[in-house]
């Protein structure tokens, strides 16, 4: 197969020439014709070989190329393992680091920014109350003093008896001089006293959920633009964060929940066993199983928090649900206005109570999604509402002809579709997670898994 | 107040106050003890003395229902509590359906403004998309900051920034309730004014909050817009750096 269609043409059949010769025609007709320089390399390597040399060089390029597709596949498993890698590490992974070392700088930040004006307060009192106490140990030394003087006579019993009233009235004076030390610790003063680093990861915490609980709030000018500012790009960023998250769980539960129905099927001998390779995506959880999940977490938080603040349990739940619907009130607040070591550490597990629960709730959210906008469809198709009907009507009512019909069914077209696509809407408008988590979703399935 | 010696003294001391009624004085006491401001009202004889009248619950109940949450007032008892988490349970998504329906509305009403205003004007539909969005924050810093900010400081004496500052911890429903309108001694005297002046206030954090929401979609959107790009890049150039 030396000869190509193009050469045939040229060659018309002539008489035979020799070998030498004959390579020689094919060669100038080759660089005559009008061809790439491939493909005259490749006629020419073609066509100055011999057969068996031919067989042998195929075969040594069959082999190359096995070897080059199993090295190449390798190579490209390896690199999409790497580029999955990154891609997971900076969609969630990454993104929760993110958050939280925002949260961590936050609170360096506002603690730099505010123990400046309140550290001259703090020693203020102590100073103060230093002085009063001393004046008031040499007033009772004095009196016990003048005390002794005047009995003259040392009777233990006599001498027991005026003491004991002595220092019952230093001791009235020492509960009046506390009394007042500590109402100044638990007044508005103290609330911006002592701006310990847990406190300040706190009201960082609570500057980028939004709950803002009011009971630290920034006083110097500078730390009101910085709290701004850094709520900006801190609100965005862990609602994304956490609509993120609340994705990932939402497929794993999921998950658990495909196969924890499939076992319970299984342990009842069930005719109708539901096939386990359903996709996961496609399983629904239903809205009371999501709902006794947050249910379950909130009266954990509350069972923890009222034990620990001695709040009553009704307290207790009603800051959890306050707190995680990120309303915040700041009535109840764990971590009493103290520096001591048990404050603080109620306070960074109130911060890390906070977050889990708000993935939690994004978590519910997403799950309750696919749920609801299902029972609302089927109620909406049994009242006659569902879009596909409303269409039809509209399709038969333009075919009649008659113009009012079709507008009415126009407005109501429009109105219903915006109350049928509200669900989903309203739960992208609460934190704008769901639509976060819907564009992420949608995505996947697109195959660009960034973020 | 708990061992009950302070109002007994007031009362009994060698009769000084002998019409005062024992109940209504721990009433007014119990009051006090929780609602501190009171006192400067029952002091200076002003009208304004229960804070949960209608404009007061009015605000607690927008700062439930948007999530602010300002925490100036609170519910006190338990059947308080109790309904206030129902309330919100059910009223939160309805608010969130509200607004963002609100918030489409005016994104709609702002893309035909700008359309009637210049209909010879041909852009291409990305700057059309810039163009709504620059229209769009424009007209959100000057109405729902600067105007509001504005108008706090004039009836609520604070200084602009001190306004401005509530303004966004409020319209990003932090609501720390450090600075709060409608319960101090205001420049309007007249109680409709003022009872005028809170519901304004309420109404603008209501349209403020839709306005905002319709923001964050924006800036979300074009983020996701561009990560996806950047993704989709990245991805391929790792790929072509694979092939090499």
């Amino acid at each position: 197969k030396d000869h190509t269609p193009v050469k045939d043409s040229l060659l018309t059949p002539g008489p035979k020439f020799t070998k030498s010769h004959d390579q020689k025609q094919k060669l100038k007709i080759v660089n005559d014709s009008v061809r790439t320089k491939q493909e005259k390399s490749k006629v020419v390597t073609k066509s100055l070989q011999l057969p068996g040399q031919r067989f042998h060089t195929a075969a040594v390029k069959v082999q190359a190329v096995v070897k080059f597709t199993r090295l190449e596949r390798l190579k490209r498993r390896a690199k999409w393992a790497t580029k999955k890698l990154i891609v997971f590490i900076l969609s969630h992974v990454g993104l929760t680091v993110l958050v939280g070392l925002y949260a961590v700088a936050g609170g360096f930040i506002f603690q730099n920014l505010e123990t400046n004006t309140t550290f001259v307060n703090n020693t203020h009192n102590n100073n103060e109350t230093e002085e009063v106490l001393e004046n008031l140990r040499w007033q009772f030394v004095e009196r016990l003093f003048n005390m002794t003087y005047e009995l003259n006579v040392i009777h233990p019993d006599s001498w027991k008896m005026h003491a004991t009233s002595v220092l019952e009235a230093y001791e009235k004076q020492i509960r009046q001089i506390l009394r007042n030390v500590t109402d100044k610790e638990d007044g508005q003063l103290s609330e911006s006293n002592d701006w310990t680093y847990p406190r300040a990861l706190l009201y960082a915490l609570t500057i980028i959920t939004t709950i803002g609980y009011g009971n630290t709030v920034p006083l110097t000018w500078e730390a009101k633009l910085v709290s701004m500012v850094y709520a900006l790009f801190g609100i965005p960023l862990t609602l994304l964060c956490l609509a993120n998250i609340g994705s990932l769980l939402a497929s794993v539960y999921r998950l658990t929940w495909k196969h924890l129905t499939h076992i319970w099927l299984v342990i009842r001998r069930s005719p109708s066993r539901h096939d386990p390779k359903i996709e996961t995506s496609q399983v629904r959880v239903p809205i009371l199983v999501s709902l006794t999940t947050m249910v379950v977490y909130i009266l954990g938080g509350a069972a923890i928090f009222s034990k620990w603040e001695n709040w009553s349990f009704l307290d207790g739940s009603y800051f959890c649900f306050i707190t995680l619907s990120t309303i915040g009130f700041g009535d109840f607040v764990p971590g009493k206005n103290r520096d001591t070591f048990e404050s603080n550490t109620k306070r960074v597990v109130c911060a890390l109570y906070l977050l889990f629960g708000l993935a939690t709730l994004s978590m519910v959210f997403q799950l309750l999604q696919d749920s609801v906008s299902v029972v609302i469809g089927r109620y909406a198709s049994v009242l006659g509402l569902s879009e596909s009907k409303i269409r039809k009507d509209m399709e038969e009512t333009t075919n009649d002809g008659s113009r009012t019909a079709s507008t009415a069914t126009k407005v109501n077209d429009r109105f219903l579709a915006t109350v049928l696509e509200a669900p989903a809407s309203a739960a992208a408008e609460k934190n704008h997670q769901i639509k976060i988590g819907h564009t992420i979703q949608e995505s996947r399935v697109r195959d660009a898994p960034m973020v | 107040f708990t061992h009950g010696y302070l109002p007994k003294n007031f009362l009994t001391k060698s009769c000084r106050y002998p019409c005062v009624n024992r109940t209504d004085l721990y009433e007014l006491l119990r009051k006090a003890v929780v609602d501190s401001e009171i006192v400067n009202y029952v002091v200076d004889n002003k009208t304004h003395l229960d804070r949960w009248d209608f404009s007061g619950s009015f605000g607690f109940v927008v700062s439930v229902v948007t999530t602010i949450g300002f925490g100036n007032m609170s519910p006190f008892t338990l059947e308080g509590k109790v309904v206030c988490v129902v309330y919100a349970m059910f009223g939160i998504p309805l608010t969130l359906l509200v607004l963002g329906g609100l918030g489409e509305k005016m994104a709609s009403c702002i893309s035909k403004i700008r359309k009637c205003k210049n209909p010879m004007c041909h852009h291409t539909p990305r700057v059309n998309h810039m163009l709504n969005v620059f229209y769009i924050i424009i007209l959100g810093v000057v109405l729902i900051f600067v105007a509001p900010a504005a108008m706090f400081t004039y009836v609520e004496q604070w200084y602009f920034m001190e306004a401005v500052y509530f303004c966004f911890t409020t319209l990003s429903t932090i609501g720390f309730g450090d600075y709060v309108i409608g319960i101090h001694e205001t420049r309007l005297t007249n109680v409709y004014t003022h009872e005028f002046y809170e519901v304004i206030a309420y109404v603008w954090i209501l349209l403020g909050l839709a306005y905002l929401s319709l923001v964050y979609r924006y800036i979300t959107d074009t983020m996701f817009a561009k990560a996806q790009e950047v993704g989709r890049s990245t991805i391929k150039r790792l790929g072509s750096v694979a092939k090499l």
